[in-house]
C-alpha cells in the first residue's frame, strides 16, 4: 500500500476482521505474520506503533461516565483540544457541538466520531477503522467520510473493514476474508457482486 | 509509573459516580455509627451489662472470706461482670452442667479454721474444661484474686486475733486492731480494681474494651465499604485494557492511575464521614475511655492518621475486583472475606482470646496489621513497625493486582 491509499477488508460476520485489526494494532498476538511499515515490522516495535498507527473499534472504547472533553483530555492536552476545534481534527468531526455531553448520553454517531478523534491524537501515518459506518445516520456518515477523504488527501493510509458498498467508493482496492483466507481485488473487479455474496 | 492524564480521568469519574455511592455509604455508615455508639454506651453503662454468675460452695457468711466477696460484690470493678450464687456442691455442679452458672468456687469447710493455724487450704476453682471465653478469663481472675488477695488478708486478721489472744490484749485494743486492719483490708480489696481493669477483656495497644469495640466498628466498615463502590471498582472490560495498552498505557500505569483515584476517593468520604460523626458526637457526647472527647477537630486528626490503614484496606479491595471479573460474585465474596478477616483481625472477638500462637502471627497478618494500626492511631501511639507493614501490604496488593491484570491480558491472548 501506499501513502494516500485506502483498502477495504470484507467479510461475513464471524470471518476475523476485527481479530486482524486487534492484531495489527497489537491488541491480540498473532501466530506469525508482519506489519511492514517503511521496512519497519509495526508488530514487534510498539513504540513506534503507537506514534504510526490509530485504531477505531467497532464498539467506541470510551469512558461513559465522562464527557467527551473529559475523554479528549486523555489523549490530548487542553491546549491542542482548543486548537483542534478551531481548525483541526475536532472541527471537521463537529466534536464542539458534544463537548460537554457525557458519552452515556451520547448516540452512537457522537460515540463513533469521539473514538476518531481520540484515536488520531498521535497524528497517526495509518488508520484502522472497524466498520466505521455502521448504524449511523447519513448524516454522521457523510462527516466521517468527509474526515477520511481528508486524512488521505493529507498522505495518510486507511485501512477499513465494512459490509457498506457506499464506502468501497473512496477505497482504493480490497481484500475479502473467507473461510480463514485473504485474497484481494482491484476495484474494477466485480467487488458489488462479492459484497452481495457476503 | 503513573500516567496523569489517565489518573485525572478515573479520578473525575470516581467523583462523578461518588453521589450515587455516597448516600447509600452514609446511610450504613449512620447505621454503624448508631451500633457502635449503642454498643459503647452499653459497655460504658456498666450496670446493665450481662453479668457472669459465679457459684460459691462452702461456708463463707460471717467470715472474713464472706465479707470480702461481699466487698468485690459491692464495691469492685468486677460487680459489672459478676453475680455470685451462694450454692451447696451439687446444685452449683447441676447449674455448671445446664450452663447456668459459668464456674463454682468451692471453700473447703475448715476454711477458716485452718488459716488460723497458718495452714495454706486452697480454693478449688471448677468450670467446664472446653470453655476459653470471654466469663472464664473474669472468672479465673477472680479465683486468683480471691486465692491471692482475699485469702491472706483474711489469715492475717485471723492470726491478729489469735496473738491478741495469746499474749492478753485488751478487747478495746484488740477492736481498735481489728478496725485499722479491716480498714486495709476493704482498701486492699478495693484498690485490687487497679490490677483488674487493664486485664478485663484482654484488649491490646491500651485500648479499654469500650475503645476496642469503637476501633472495631470503624475497621469493619472499611472492610465492606469495597462493596458500595463496584460503580468505581468494576474492572474494565478486557477490550478496554487491551486498546489502551496499545496505546501507550501500559497495565502498570492503568492499575496505579485507577488505584490511586479510587483511594483519593476513599479518603474523601473517609473525610466526610469523620466530620459528620464528629459533628454528631459534638451534640451527643460520646467519652470513650482514654481518648478525648469526639468532635471535628479530633474525629478529622483521626481519619487523617489512619490513612495508611484505608489506602491498605483499599488496596485490598481492588484486588479483589482485579481477579474477580462478575460484579455479583466480587460483591458476594468481598462480603464473605469482610467478614472472615475481621473475625481473624479480632474485630468480633478481642484477640487476646484466641490461642496463644495466633495471637503472636496476627500483627504480621495484613489485617491484624491494619486493626492494630486503627487501634495504635487511636491510643496515639502509632509505632513505626505498624505503618511499615500496612504501607508494605498496601502496596504488595497493588503488584498482585498488576500481576492480576496482565494474567487476564494474557489468557485472553492480548
Amino acid at each position: 500500500m501506499n501513502s494516500g491509499e485506502c483498502i477495504a477488508v470484507l467479510g461475513s460476520n464471524g470471518c476475523g476482521k476485527s481479530t486482524l485489526f486487534n492484531i495489527l494494532y497489537g491488541i491480540t498476538r498473532g501466530n506469525s505474520g508482519k506489519f511492514l511499515c517503511d521496512g519497519t515490522d509495526l508488530l514487534s516495535n510498539s513504540k513506534l506503533r503507537e506514534k504510526t498507527v490509530a485504531y477505531v473499534p467497532q464498539n467506541p472504547l470510551l469512558i461513559e461516565e465522562l464527557s467527551a472533553k473529559d475523554n479528549l483530555l486523555m489523549w490530548y492536552t487542553a491546549d491542542e483540544i482548543k486548537a483542534s476545534l478551531s481548525s483541526g481534527v475536532l472541527n471537521i468531526l463537529g466534536i464542539s457541538g458534544f463537548l460537554k455531553t457525557p458519552v452515556k448520553k451520547m448516540s452512537g454517531g457522537m460515540k463513533k466520531r469521539l473514538s476518531i478523534a481520540c484515536a488520531v491524537s498521535n497524528k497517526p501515518k495509518i488508520l484502522l477503522l472497524d466498520e466505521p459506518s455502521s448504524a449511523l445516520d447519513p448524516m454522521c456518515k457523510k462527516t466521517i467520510y468527509e474526515y477520511i477523504e481528508r486524512f488521505k488527501k493529507f498522505g495518510g493510509t486507511v485501512i477499513l473493514s465494512t459490509h457498506d458498498l457506499d464506502e468501497l467508493a473512496f477505497c482504493d482496492a480490497a481484500f475479502v476474508i473467507k473461510d480463514g483466507l485473504l485474497s484481494s481485488f482491484k476495484k474494477s473487479d466485480d467487488i458489488d457482486g462479492t459484497v452481495t455474496q457476503l | 509509573m503513573i500516567r496523569k492524564s489517565y489518573f485525572k480521568a478515573n479520578l473525575k469519574r470516581n467523583i462523578r459516580l461518588l453521589p450515587s455511592i455516597l448516600l447509600p455509604v452514609l446511610a450504613i455508615g449512620l447505621i454503624f455509627a448508631v451500633i457502635g455508639s449503642a454498643a459503647v454506651y452499653s459497655v460504658l453503662n456498666s450496670e446493665s451489662r450481662a453479668k457472669v454468675k459465679l457459684g460459691l460452695v462452702g461456708k463463707t457468711e460471717g467470715t472474713y472470706l464472706g465479707f470480702g466477696i461481699d466487698s468485690v460484690q459491692k464495691y469492685d470493678t468486677s460487680k459489672y461482670e459478676l453475680t455470685f450464687l451462694r450454692l451447696d456442691e451439687e446444685t452449683a455442679k447441676s447449674k455448671l452442667k445446664k450452663r447456668e452458672i459459668s464456674a463454682y468456687l468451692v471453700v473447703p469447710d475448715r476454711f477458716v479454721s485452718d488459716l488460723v493455724e497458718g495452714k495454706n487450704p486452697q480454693i478449688t476453682y471448677v468450670s467446664n474444661k472446653t470453655e476459653n471465653n470471654f466469663s472464664s478469663e473474669i472468672i479465673k481472675e477472680v479465683a486468683a484474686v480471691i486465692s491471692s488477695t482475699v485469702s491472706p488478708a483474711e489469715a492475717g486478721i485471723y492470726s491478729m486475733h489469735k496473738i491478741a489472744d495469746d499474749n492478753g490484749f485488751s478487747k478495746s485494743e484488740i477492736r481498735k486492731a481489728d478496725t485499722e486492719l479491716s480498714l486495709d483490708y476493704i482498701s486492699f480489696v478495693l484498690n485490687r480494681n487497679k490490677i483488674f481493669a487493664p486485664e478485663f477483656l484482654g484488649v491490646s495497644d491500651g485500648l479499654p474494651g469500650e475503645t476496642y469495640y469503637f476501633c472495631a466498628v470503624i475497621f469493619f466498615f472499611m472492610l465492606i465499604w469495597g462493596i458500595f463502590c463496584t460503580g468505581i471498582l468494576k474492572t474494565k472490560t478486557i477490550s478496554y485494557i487491551g486498546y489502551i495498552k496499545s496505546r501507550g498505557i501500559g497495565i502498570t500505569r492503568q492499575i496505579t492511575g485507577e488505584y490511586f483515584a479510587f483511594s483519593v476517593v476513599s479518603a474523601t468520604v473517609l473525610v466526610v464521614i469523620s466530620v459528620i460523626t464528629g459533628s454528631v458526637f459534638e451534640h451527643i457526647p460520646l467519652n470513650l475511655p482514654g481518648f478525648d472527647r469526639i468532635g471535628v477537630s479530633s474525629a478529622l486528626l483521626f481519619s487523617f492518621k489512619i490513612l495508611p490503614a484505608l489506602f491498605m484496606i483499599t488496596a485490598f479491595e481492588f484486588l479483589l475486583y482485579e481477579l474477580v471479573e462478575s460484579s455479583c460474585a466480587v460483591i458476594i465474596g468481598q462480603f464473605v472475606c469482610a467478614i472472615v478477616l475481621a473475625y481473624m483481625a479480632g474485630c468480633f472477638y478481642p484477640i487476646n482470646f484466641f490461642p496463644v500462637s495466633y495471637q503472636k502471627i496476627v500483627p504480621f497478618l495484613p489485617f491484624g496489621a491494619a486493626f492494630s494500626y486503627i487501634r495504635q492511631a487511636f491510643a496515639k501511639n502509632i509505632s513505626l513497625s505498624g505503618f511499615v507493614a500496612v504501607t508494605a501490604y498496601g502496596l504488595a496488593f497493588v503488584i498482585i493486582s498488576v500481576f492480576a491484570r496482565k494474567a487476564r491480558t494474557e489468557r485472553s491472548g492480548r
